[in-house]
């Protein structure tokens, strides 16, 4: 006994104890490393979800090509057109995106509004010339809209359509604001009537999105049709009046974006003519300010003929541009707007450590926002805007992130003071936001 | 920084390590130790800088974009899953697959792409109303996306565990969005540093949804990869639990399709082949 301890003694001394556990592993310990953490997934997930049936699936390998492969038809999509303007009243309608096997997606939509009595249709098609790069969305999904980032991409289209349209519309919201309109009419959004051709190119070049193209068409006021609201509120407005026109011109612009640098910017031109060109400039940067809020910056400078339409002059007011300030409080042939707003990327409940919903996630905000629009009198891209007519305004809200159809989409429910006394009263409002978006979609 | 630091001292113990390789055991080196007077050599001190964990971030980034590069075809039989889970909310309850289908799919460089549907089935008649189909490129993003260049800034990396396991060193690093205000998950993932390639992957969403309205939480997403031809990493397995937000569920169920609380998504990815040649008319007859 005492031989055996001296030997396991001597062993011991021989070989030191971290010789042992430094002596390579065997070489497929890698797998059999990973094999074991493979199966506390499978654990985790439990056999429903991690078992997975491949009977058969050899024999259809072989003869995929003929019996298992899917036809592949047209696809189709359609949509609903639902909206409530007082120039139109309620308006239904449907559309269809169809994807032929030719290539090239087709878009069709009509709809009625009842109280104008007035149709609305628009027929496009658009297809892809060129699309290169790994992550090709539009391969996956023919009806995916291009964006930056997606790789190269060039698309052409045509697109005929009778439509409303919103004055400035780079701070409108979609659908005109129209669960609010229907409800109070409290918005004040104003709208025109557009019919004419689009045609032009689209092409998305790494950090970059280039656009060019022609239009012809005829543009007209729309007057108030209805004063209807669900909650008698008898604050209906009018809708301000367009200029009636006629016009076939070019546009074009460039926009850029780097998500990783929170940074975008974009510049838009339309020609014209010497009484209607239109020039609009945005910039908007991100700044991450510790690890729980998030600072963002943007500036938008427009500059138009000072013989432009009533419908392509610039304005300041609406949940975008200045909350406290009506839609078309201000307008003019110049703009220059600015906006700070800071998210905290808490929940309010969380942080307060309040019993909540999961999705009832509301991250508090605050804003603070100044503009102009004015007049400058002559045709010049660069006029010094009058200290008189800046407004400015802040606000405290919070932020819901709905993920769609944007990951950084959210709404806003917000309460707005103002800072200067050309604005409004204080004013509570929801809108749809998004971290850029006076740039616009990228 | 960290500095791996080894002082050698001679005190009559000269040391040579002599690399050796043996077919069977493998062996790193081998210790040759002579005894030598004391005193007849020098001291020296020794520097190793470890490789940090910044070195690891541009190792893996390189790393991946290296295998995608090489990588000239691939074909792969991809079956997809979804599952009903009632853990949460009936207790007792089976889980219920939703669907199951599974595709060959083929993909040459440069953008040649083509899926085949092998077998479909789901648990409704007709039921065409999901449709799962692969990314196009030879990248595995779902795998790499929080150390590509553009995204590496957004998130905080730490390393949390090393392992020495059959001549690989494997390093634990996990991440979390330096930011709050950013919809972006945490998770941790396992990297291989002799090909610096990710070997497995988890994330989760587990304190904060990307949308609140429609996803409550992500309580744990895996990717799995394994070697294919000794030299490939490929996903070989991706499993995904989500627990959806309680609107979502009721509006969805408003309809006759009795959605659960949590799903389960899951897929296998098998019989890989990778740059073994694909005839370019398989492409034209997928057109």
């Amino acid at each position: 006994m005492r031989a055996l301890a001296a030997a396991a003694l001597a062993l011991a001394l021989l070989a030191p104890s971290g010789a042992r556990a430094a002596e390579p592993a065997a070489d497929d310990s890698l797998d059999l490393y990973l094999h074991q953490m493979a199966d506390s997934t499978d654990e985790y997930f439990g056999d429903a979800t991690a078992g997975f049936d491949t009977t058969g699936l050899d024999s259809l390998i072989g003869v995929g090509g003929i019996a298992g492969r899917r036809a592949h038809g047209p696809r189709l999509r359609p949509f609903p057109v639902l909206r409530y303007h007082r120039a139109e009243g309620a308006v239904a309608g449907g559309g269809a995106r169809l994807a032929p096997p030719g290539g090239g997606v087709l878009e069709g939509s009509g709809s009625y509004g009842f109280s104008n009595k007035g149709g609305r249709y628009a027929a496009g098609y658009r297809r892809t010339l060129l699309l290169r790069r790994e992550r090709r969305r539009a391969e996956v999904d023919p009806f995916a809209a291009g964006h930056i980032g997606d790789g190269m991409r060039v698309d052409v289209y045509v697109r005929y359509a009778r439509e409303t349209l919103p004055f400035m519309p780079e701070h409108a919201t979609p659908t005109f604001g129209s669960a609010s309109a229907l409800a109070s009419g409290d918005v004040r959004q104003s709208v025109y009537e557009s019919r004419g051709v689009t045609t032009g190119l689209e092409a998305w070049l790494g950090d970059w999105r280039l656009r060019a193209g022609f239009r012809h068409a005829r543009e007209r006021a729309m007057p108030l049709a209805t004063t209807y609201t669900l909650f008698k509120t008898g604050r209906v407005v009018g809708n301000v009046a367009a200029d009636d026109d006629e016009y076939s011109e070019g546009f074009g612009g460039l926009a850029f974006l780097r998500r990783d640098w929170d940074l975008a910017a974009t510049i838009d031109g339309r020609d014209g003519g010497g009484d209607r060109w239109r020039l609009r400039g945005a910039l908007g940067k991100g700044f991450r300010v510790t690890s729980e809020f998030r600072l963002t910056l943007q500036g938008e400078y427009g500059a138009a003929a000072s013989l432009a339409p009533r419908q392509r002059r610039f304005e300041v007011g609406g949940p975008r541009a200045l909350p406290t300030l009506p839609y078309n409080a201000a307008s003019g042939d110049h703009v220059l707007l600015g906006t700070a707003e800071l998210l905290w990327g808490r929940g309010l409940f969380e942080a307060l450590g309040i019993g909540h919903p999961r999705w009832l996630v509301l991250q508090p905000n605050a804003f603070v926002e100044s503009g102009a629009a004015w007049d400058a009198g002559r045709d010049v891209v660069f006029s010094k805007p009058p200290s008189r007519a800046f407004q400015e305004d802040a606000g405290l809200g919070f932020a819901l992130r709905t993920g769609f159809p944007e990951p950084d989409t959210y709404l806003r429910l917000f309460i707005a003071v103002p800072l200067s006394e050309e604005s409004d009263v204080v004013r509570l409002g929801l809108g749809i936001r998004a971290p850029l978006d006076l740039v616009g979609r990228l | 920084m960290s500095t791996a630091r080894a002082t050698l001292v001679a005190l009559g113990l000269a040391v040579t390590l002599t690399a050796a390789a043996h077919a069977s055991t493998p062996v790193l080196a081998v210790e040759d130790t002579v005894r030598l007077a004391s005193g007849s050599l020098p001291e020296y001190v020794v520097r190793a800088p470890r490789v940090t964990l910044d070195e690891i971030l541009r190792r893996v980034s390189e790393g991946e974009a290296r295998r995608d590069s090489l990588m000239q075809d691939q074909v792969f039989t991809r079956i997809v899953k979804v599952v009903y889970r009632y853990d949460a909310d009936r207790a007792g309850k089976q889980p219920k697959r939703k669907l199951e289908q599974a595709h060959r799919v083929f993909k040459k460089r440069p953008d040649h792409f083509r899926e085949i549907l092998l077998r479909r089935q789901s648990d409704e008649k007709d039921s065409d109303d999901v449709e799962i189909s692969s990314n196009p490129g030879m990248g595995e993003q779902v795998a790499s996306f929080a150390f590509e260049p553009r995204s590496r800034s957004r998130f905080r990396f730490t390393i949390r565990e090393r392992h020495w396991v059959g001549g690989h060193v494997v390093y634990v690093v996990a991440f979390e969005p330096r930011s709050k205000a950013d919809p972006l998950p945490s998770g941790q993932v396992w990297i291989d540093t002799n090909d610096y390639v990710i070997v497995r992957e988890e994330f989760w969403y587990r304190d904060r949804s990307p949308a609140p309205l429609f996803i409550e939480r992500i309580d744990r997403c895996v990717v799995e990869r394994s070697r294919v031809d000794g030299k490939w990493w490929v996903i070989t397995r991706l499993f995904g639990r989500v627990r959806l937000a309680g609107p979502i569920t009721a509006l969805a169920n408003l309809g006759k399709t009795r959605v659960s609380q949590t799903v389960d998504f899951s897929a296998l990815y098998t019989d890989w082949q990778v740059n073994r040649g694909i005839a370019d008319s398989v492409f034209v007859a997928g057109k």
